[in-house]
Formats: C-alpha cells, sequence, structure tokens
C-alpha cells in the first residue's frame, strides 16, 4: 500500500488518505456498468471505468472517481467525494469534495463543509454550500 | 503438497484489494499527470503564446513600413538581406559558381547582380563573357524564314461531318 499511499497524498490535498486508502470496491477501466450502487455501511468506491447511474452511501462512505472514470446520468452522494474524471449529474459531499484539475464535472455539486477545486479543473453547474451561510460567516 | 502450494498462490481478497488499488493509482497518476499537462499547455497556448506571436508579427510588419517608408524599399531590403546573410553566418562574396546554370551570375564581388533583382536581371553585365553570352542580338527581319506548318497539306478540303463520300 505504499504506493498507493504515496499517489493519492501526492493529488489529494482535502479527502483524507486513509479515506482513499480503505475503498472497498473498484470498477475497473475499460469496463461498464449501468445501475445504481447503493450502501448504508461506511464503505467507499473507485471508479475507473464508466458508469451509468446512482453511487448513494447513506451514511459515511467516499467515492472517488479515477482519471479515466466515466459517470453519467448520476446522482452521488457521499461524506467524502474525489473527482479526477468526468462527472455528468448531481455530486453530493456531505463532508469534503475536492475536483481536480483533471477533472470535468457537469452538473451541479453540493457541499456541506469543505470544497477545494483545483486549478484547470472543469465545472459546468452550480456549486453549493449546503450549511447555513450566516452561521458560518459569524 | 498440492494443497499448499495452491494457498500458497491464491491471493487473499484484500491482497487483491490493495493490488488492485495500487495498480489503478498508478495508472490514474499517470493519466491525471497527461490530461493536466495538456490543460495547462492549451491554456497557456491561447492565452499567451498566440497572442505574443500576433503582436510581433504586426510590429515586425509596422516597422518595415515605416523602415521603407523612410529610407526607401532598396535601402531596407538590401539591409536586410545583408543582415540576414550575416546572422545565417553565409558571406555574400563567397559564392561557388554554378556548373549547372553557368549564366547565373555567380561571380564574386557582385552582390546587387546575384539577386533576382529590380532589374529584372539575374546575369552578371560587369563579367564579360557573361554579359557577351546573355547578349540580345538584333536579327535583321529579312533574314527570318517564313513560318512552314509541320503538318501535311491535305490534298482536298475536308468534308463535312456526315456527308457522303
Amino acid at each position: 500500500m505504499s504506493q498507493n499511499d504515496k499517489s493519492n497524498n501526492s493529488i489529494a490535498r482535502l479527502v483524507p488518505a486513509e479515506r482513499l486508502n480503505a475503498i472497498s470496491s473498484l470498477l475497473g477501466e475499460g469496463a461498464v456498468f449501468e445501475g445504481s450502487f447503493q450502501s448504508s455501511k461506511d464503505l467507499g468506491i473507485k471508479i475507473d471505468g464508466k458508469l451509468n447511474g446512482n453511487i448513494v452511501f447513506e451514511q459515511g462512505g467516499a467515492i472517488h472517481i479515477g482519471p479515466t472514470g466515466v459517470v453519467e446520468n448520476t446522482s452521488i452522494e457521499a461524506d467524502y467525494v474525489f473527482i479526477e474524471g468526468k462527472v455528468k449529474g448531481t455530486i453530493v459531499a456531505r463532508k469534503s469534495l475536492e475536483i481536480t484539475g483533471s477533472a470535468t464535472v457537469i452538473g451541479d455539486a453540493m457541499y456541506d463543509a469543505m470544497v477545494d477545486v483545483h486549478p484547470r479543473a472543469r465545472i459546468r453547474g452550480k456549486l453549493e454550500y449546503r450549511g447555513d451561510v450566516d452561521a458560518a460567516a459569524s | 503438497m498440492d494443497q499448499a502450494f495452491e494457498s500458497s498462490n491464491v491471493l487473499t481478497s484484500e491482497a487483491l484489494r490493495a493490488a488492485a488499488l495500487t495498480a489503478s493509482a498508478r495508472r490514474g497518476a499517470l493519466v491525471a499527470r497527461q490530461r493536466i499537462v495538456l490543460r495547462w499547455s492549451a491554456w497557456l497556448l491561447w492565452r499567451w503564446l498566440l497572442p505574443v506571436i500576433g503582436l510581433a508579427t504586426v510590429l515586425a510588419a509596422l516597422l518595415t513600413l515605416a523602415s521603407i517608408t523612410f529610407w526607401g524599399s532598396a535601402r531596407v531590403f538590401d539591409t536586410s538581406q545583408t543582415w540576414l546573410a550575416a546572422q545565417m553566418g553565409l558571406s555574400p562574396n563567397t559564392v561557388v559558381p554554378s556548373a549547372t546554370f553557368p549564366n547565373f551570375s555567380a561571380t564574386p564581388g557582385v552582390i546587387p547582380q546575384l539577386q533576382i533583382d529590380r532589374n529584372y536581371s539575374n546575369h552578371d553585365q560587369s563579367n564579360p563573357a557573361v554579359a557577351a553570352a546573355s547578349a540580345v542580338t538584333a536579327v535583321p527581319e529579312a533574314s527570318i524564314a517564313p513560318a512552314t506548318s509541320t503538318f501535311p497539306t491535305p490534298s482536298s478540303p475536308p468534308k463535312p461531318l456526315g456527308a457522303q463520300p
């Protein structure tokens, strides 16, 4: 796991590396999956292939869309969302949302706590903080 | 024995997960780096490189026009060609004569005649041999033979198409 730790740590700035390394499910590059992925446990999934459908973690959860990953017609929701690939749909991150410079997001993204958008990231849509703006300012 | 061999080579689910994540991270880092470099390059090209090239072209054109206006085209062109030859490390006076085109001016020290220039001449008129070879001699009109056709003369006028023989 040392290689994995090093690779993830060099890219992610907001999503904890231990969450990315604790991912339990992987859709490999070149694979195509149509359908929804849902879990009530605090797990994680990484998408390197193509997914048509939703990804929902009712509590906890980490979603990592790799640079080769494409997720379309989707509504993804988890505590941590880390996007390096292409996403068309709605994103909800309950804790932190990170969009890297290799990512393309077409759709609305919502977060409750923290967001990090790297330079050269492509976003076409609304970026919305779901918390209480007045409370956060005070 | 076989059972021990098989169990030692079968990956556990945890080892398989770790190996898959490691391979995915390695491949992902490569793809991400390539894509980010491509995006930065495209941005630099459109934001800086093309405008700089365009501005330099416009400035060069303006400088050329201004120079021609103030000093005249002949001086500007001669100066620019001399400067360009110097920049390229060429010496205009050491041109090797061409064996293929002996009438072409290649005499050292006659730079203006080397150019296909304003006088529409590429012959070195300062070289007597070349000048004589390239001189146009007037031919008396009476000495010109009448033109003759190389086609055979028809014995009878051609018949229209469809006419009876």
